[in-house]
């Protein structure tokens, strides 16, 4: 993060605690690409991840007087998103069924604009996970969560979320070597 | 094939990861702003609840102030003291002209001097000139007690004035002396100021009573209930708030 990007943020910090619309829509502009990736790597699909989103703008902006400048102001934005993810999937959670990694494949995935191609067929690898998986390996080797952390904010044992983050790494790792074949060493060198 | 280490793999994700970004789609905005717009919304009209409820308040101390009851009662005070200070007697003009001009509003300054004059008479007692000024007081003497009688419901104050001078008005056909007829001019005199005095006073009354009864008019056009939103009675003391209708709020004296 650039010392611009972060002023801008930081200046816009009044203005949302005084519910300025405009300050909102500024700060929204300015961080709306960085937490969509967040939510697009919590989510399945981008239509997930825009209402995972919308929600997490709106309680940024209903929390905003509480945030007490202890850490970044987009960290702390960045830890609602987050969390608003683990929302939707533990109240999902009851309606979706186990989902085969070979159906998951089949999905169909809505288009985007992305940076890279490598970046975006690592996004495509990991939304590929299945849910459990996907936020397993998200919280702790993205975020840095500890186990335990993962096994509250899940309301998982710890055992069950190391053992979802072998299988995630091990379903990444077979998929990687399938896509790159022989070249993938290049890639991470 | 080159096996990938658990630490390679974090560190590829938590790299590359890092840079990630996507726009949304222009619609996420719109919803955001809506669902904010919304909740503002419920504020704002709360707000306006409490500015509305406030400014009842305002509308309705200021009511109350300026239909507070006045006072009325200084009347005879001022009229007792205008006796009292009758200064010493100077004939200015002749009894007859100064008795026999109409008495109207710019003549207000020489109602003082009137007592003055008579009393200087009362000393020269001459009796042809007392049958001359008894003669010019009489038809105005009645005069007064018509304008008095006229005046009489609307201030009661007057009542008082009206009947010294019919307890009076016998004597001056009874005997022609130099006191009946000074007692008359200066009764006449002394009720002149004090009609005119109470008339200035009762208009400002008056004036005050009519607010009342237009702002109960006026609501009444309105408010088609039977208690009304805002009420004023004609009290002893001006107007005061009879009733009180906000809905929740009910306010009515009963007195």
């Amino acid at each position: 993060m650039d010392l611009d990007h972060r002023n801008t943020i930081d200046s816009l910090l009044e203005g949302c605690k005084r519910g300025e619309r405009k300050a909102q829509e500024s700060l929204y502009r300015a961080l709306a690409s960085r937490m969509m990736g967040v939510c697009m790597r919590y989510a399945k699909d981008s239509y997930e991840a825009e209402d995972v989103l919308q929600m997490g703008f709106v309680k940024v902006f209903q929390k905003v007087s509480e945030f007490r400048g202890e850490g970044s102001f987009e960290g702390w934005i960045r830890r609602i998103m987050v969390n608003t993810a683990i929302e939707t999937y533990r109240k999902n959670l009851r309606s979706l069924n186990v989902v085969d990694i070979d159906e998951v494949y089949d999905q169909p995935q809505s288009t985007f604009d992305m940076s890279g191609l490598e970046l975006k067929d690592l996004l495509k690898l990991v939304q590929e996970l299945s849910n459990g998986y996907r936020l397993v390996f998200n919280m702790y080797v993205i975020e840095g969560y500890s186990h335990k952390e993962i096994a509250e904010a899940l309301g998982i044992t710890e055992g069950a979320s190391k053992s979802q983050l072998s299988r995630a790494r091990s379903i990444l790792k077979e998929k990687i070597l399938k896509m790159e074949g022989l070249n993938y060493a290049s890639n991470i060198g | 094939m080159h096996p990938i280490s658990d630490k390679e793999l974090d560190r590829l994700f938590r790299q590359r990861f890092d840079e990630l970004g996507v726009e949304p789609a222009d619609t996420v905005w719109g919803k955001i702003s809506d669902q904010l717009g919304n909740q503002k919304n419920d504020k704002k009209s709360f707000s306006s609840f409490w500015m509305a409820a406030a400014g009842i308040i305002v509308v309705l101390s200021a009511g109350l102030w300026l239909f507070r009851p006045v006072e009325v009662i200084k009347l005879q005070g001022v009229a007792q003291v205008k006796e009292e200070n009758i200064p010493a007697p100077a004939i200015s003009e002749p009894l007859e002209e100064v008795l026999s001009k109409p008495l109207n509003k710019d003549d207000l300054n020489e109602i003082a001097a009137v007592p003055k004059i008579e009393a200087s008479e009362k000393k020269a007692a001459e009796p042809v000139a007392q049958v001359k000024v008894q003669e010019i007081v009489k038809p105005q003497i009645e005069k007064d007690v018509i304008v008095i009688a006229a005046n009489k419901d609307k201030v009661p104050v007057i009542q008082e004035s009206k009947q010294k001078l019919v307890i009076s008005q016998p004597d001056s056909f009874d005997k022609v002396t130099d006191e009946v007829v000074y007692a008359k001019s200066i009764t006449k005199s002394d009720l002149t100021e004090n009609i005119q005095a109470e008339d200035a006073l009762t208009t400002g009354q008056r004036k005050i009573k009519s607010i009342g009864s237009l702002v109960n008019f006026v609501i009444a056009k309105v408010d088609r209930r039977e208690d009304k939103i805002i009420e004023f009675k004609d009290g002893d003391e001006g107007s005061e708030l009879a009733g009180l209708n906000l809905g929740l709020v009910k306010y009515r004296s009963r007195k």
